[in-house]
């Protein structure tokens, strides 16, 4: 069910009709439940079993680490809960990879496996219940904050709740246990912040209806052999507008899933944070998909030893993160060497020292170019996940000058990018001088949003991050 | 804010539609991509005056087709002719003769497009309200009135400045290396058999609206657009060939010249000189078959 889809309104407005209904006060968490089944079932009914798997695992292996005394058997759970995610996330996305790399087509399992369906939303979901059992662990450790003992019936509607709850179960933001849990109590409609929703749900569909969908039709030509065809200048735009396009994508998709949310009294983690006027790789990581970023530190770069175990081994660290979060995006090897093109990026940058911020505003400038250069280039491996497709349109590019430009195509593109680019640079502002749009002229600015979405959006198109 | 935000959405939607009263501005929007363009025929199809006459449906094979005068070009780049047929099927008033591409049939119907045209309570808001056509987007205004224009102004001075090659026609070697692998291409697209189930499907779907069209009194002939010699006689091409005739077998078609070979840009599409020829060519069977 697309958020810019009619049955997905129709779905809120249900929802937050019973959910704040007096006499169903104290069922809001089945509420939620019963709605995020049926958001999930709405592409792929028989994928609702598996998500209900994934959740009895969760909670049960959870369960028996809260209330487990011996340390022996809390870790026997932690990592047969933790297994049991990776063995899931594994078979169903990584499983056809596996089977087309050692070239296991030919038997009847194989066969299976790659005709299996890839089930929405795995990858985010499955980071979650890892995110739900190592934060018990560690709680039990005394490392961590948050989830109260309740009886095995209440944790595992939580639980349910947690790993199904609709606004972000399919792309994120990628919710930590320890962030959830404790926001997980009765709500009151008197509290619902409506300026908060309204923010986050205009300037989400404006970043998603108006921008993304709209270039995406234009950036649709990135795609072999159709780029052959096009010139330098107009490949260049392409790539230019494909990173636009990604950002208003998924930026919108997950302010859309925050107001959403925010409809229902839960606060979800920002996650993007102006990304495109990052200065180094490190800060473009700390304000891209945050939720996965800070998952990845927390959940993996940490437990390896991030950077407090010498030199060679935070490189090497670096470039496992990334490979891995590259890998995690999609299951074809482009995805894992575009995570180590960023974990290399990432290792160079820190040798130089060209992580710390520039001196001057030149300087900076400078760099967000270059970053912003860096990053671009990355996503065409976004674009074109097979390798050698890649590699003919880098060539196309150093060889098409000659061919006749798309003025009109070139002019879109940047007509479509000036909202992401001014969006941007209204956070600068905002940092120069404490506030983006000033206060009188927010009504116009949002209202100029609305009237896009009214009259300018683009055909609907699946959210880009919703295949991963 | 909330309230205030929407008032000013609605003083700007107000001011659009009534600049968007002069012709002229109208008159300066361009089309930004093939899959605008199809929604905005689409939208504009219902929304025609009539009475209507013919209307050709089919893909972008036949899209190209300059078919002038008393004709409606409802062939859609990317999509079959079941998506113009379905469209036809929803309008009230009905054409004289639809003509049937059966090149690329085996496509579903596109719903986004039917849903963009017959949204509900949109139809009778579109004859009052401009702004809510796809063909009067902000974008389209903005681009056509200065942005184009700008874009070309800025890339010709910057080659110059960077003393760059000016944008020129392909080479005759890069025309013929392009054709060449697009020809691989097709070959391989259209020598690769259709799941017979979908095939089926397609052709029910087919004799279904055509049945409904005749008992409304409209005429239907095929026509099959002439693709490269080397892909016509290829599985698919034929398979459609054969199973539309087996299950239309009354219906007439109008087929490319036998001996005369076209020129295509990538194996399917004509250039433009010759789907001009091809359109003339369709007038004078049409004529010669007694519609």
């Amino acid at each position: 069910m697309l958020f810019n889809s009619y049955s997905f309104v129709l779905l809120v407005l249900i929802t937050f009709a019973l959910f704040y209904w007096p006499l169903l006060r104290a069922l809001q968490s089945y509420t939620l439940i019963a709605a995020s089944l049926a958001f999930y079932a709405f592409g792929q009914p028989v994928l609702v079993i598996l998500l209900l798997v994934s959740i009895l695992i969760n909670a049960t292996s959870s369960y028996y680490i809260l209330h487990s005394s011996a340390l022996s058997t809390r870790k026997t759970w932690a990592v047969l809960g933790v297994g049991m995610n990776l063995a899931v996330l594994f078979f169903f996305k990584y499983g056809a990879l596996a089977v087309n790399t050692f070239a296991l087509g030919g038997s009847s399992l194989g066969h299976l496996i790659v005709t299996l369906p890839l089930p929405i939303g795995i990858s985010f979901f499955t980071f979650q219940g890892i995110s739900l059992v190592v934060d018990v662990f560690r709680q039990k450790e005394g490392q961590a904050r948050l989830i109260q003992h309740r009886s095995a019936w209440h944790h595992f509607v939580d639980t349910a709740l947690f790993k199904s709850f609709f606004p972000q179960l399919i792309a994120g933001p990628i919710v930590k246990a320890h962030d959830f849990y404790p926001q997980i109590v009765p709500k009151s409609f008197r509290a619902v912040a409506w300026g908060g929703v309204f923010r986050a749900l205009v300037t989400g569909y404006f970043l998603k209806m108006v921008v993304a969908d709209n270039l995406k039709d234009l950036t649709f030509w990135v795609a072999y052999p159709y780029f052959l065809n096009f010139s330098t200048p107009s490949l260049l735009a392409m790539l230019f507008g494909y990173s636009m396009q990604i950002f208003a994508d998924f930026a919108g998709y997950s302010l859309i899933a925050i107001g959403v949310a925010r409809l229902f009294g839960y606060e979800l983690m920002e996650n993007f944070n102006f990304p495109y006027i990052s200065q180094s790789l490190s800060e473009f990581w700390r304000r891209w998909h945050i939720s996965l970023s800070t998952w990845l530190r927390e959940y993996l770069y940490f437990p390896l030893g991030g950077n407090r175990r010498g030199a060679v081994r935070t490189y090497l660290n670096l470039m496992l993160v990334m490979a891995l979060g590259g890998l995690w995006h999609g299951a074809a090897w482009s995805y894992a060497v575009w995570g180590i093109f960023h974990g290399a990026g990432l290792a160079v940058e820190r040798f130089f020292g060209w992580d710390k911020p520039a001196r001057h505003a030149l300087g900076a400038v400078l760099r967000g170019i270059g970053i912003f250069a860096f990053v671009t280039f990355g996503w065409l491996l976004f674009k074109l996940p097979n390798f050698s497709h890649f590699l003919i349109f880098v060539r196309t590019c150093c060889t098409n000058m000659g061919k006749p430009d798309d003025p009109r195509l070139i002019a879109y593109i940047l007509f479509y990018s000036l909202p992401v680019v001014a969006y941007h640079a209204l956070y600068l502002r905002k940092q120069r001088v404490g506030v983006a749009v000033p206060v009188r002229w927010q009504p116009l600015a949002y209202g100029a949003c609305l009237f896009a979405l009214l009259v300018n959006s683009g055909s609907p198109g699946a959210f880009i991050y919703f295949q991963f | 804010m909330i309230l205030r935000s929407f008032l000013a959405a609605a003083g700007l939607f107000f001011l659009y539609n009534v600049a968007l009263q002069s012709s002229a501005l109208r008159q300066r929007a361009v089309v930004q991509s093939q899959w605008q363009g199809n929604l905005i025929k689409a939208q504009e199809y219902p929304l025609a005056k009539l009475p209507r006459r013919n209307v050709i449906v089919g893909s972008s094979l036949a899209a190209r087709l300059v078919m002038e005068g008393d004709f409606e070009n409802l062939a859609f780049a990317g999509d079959g002719p079941l998506t113009g047929l379905e469209l036809i099927l929803r309008d009230a008033s009905p054409p004289r003769i639809v003509l049937i591409e059966s090149n690329l049939l085996l496509r579903e119907v596109n719903r986004d497009v039917i849903a963009s045209a017959y949204r509900p309570g949109f139809l009778k808001l579109r004859r009052m309200l401009p702004a809510l056509e796809d063909r009067y987007q902000f974008a389209n205004l903005a681009i056509g009135v200065a942005g184009e224009g700008m874009v070309a102004k800025a890339l010709e001075g910057g080659r110059r400045l960077l003393r760059l090659p000016q944008s020129a026609g392909a080479s005759v070697e890069d025309a013929g290396r392009l054709l060449q692998m697009n020809l691989a291409i097709q070959r391989e697209k259209l020598a690769a058999a259709p799941d017979a189930d979908f095939v089926q499907q397609c052709i029910a779907r087919m004799k279904g609206a055509i049945l409904e069209f005749q008992g409304r009194g409209v005429r239907c002939i095929f026509v099959e657009m002439p693709i490269d010699a080397s892909l016509s006689g290829l599985l698919q091409p034929a398979l459609v060939r054969e199973q539309l005739g087996a299950a239309l077998p009354e219906l007439a078609w109008i087929r490319p010249e036998v001996g005369r070979s076209y020129r295509t840009v990538d194996g399917v599409h004509l250039p433009k000189d010759e789907a001009v020829a091809y359109a003339a060519y369709i007038r004078s069977e049409l004529l010669r078959l007694g519609f």
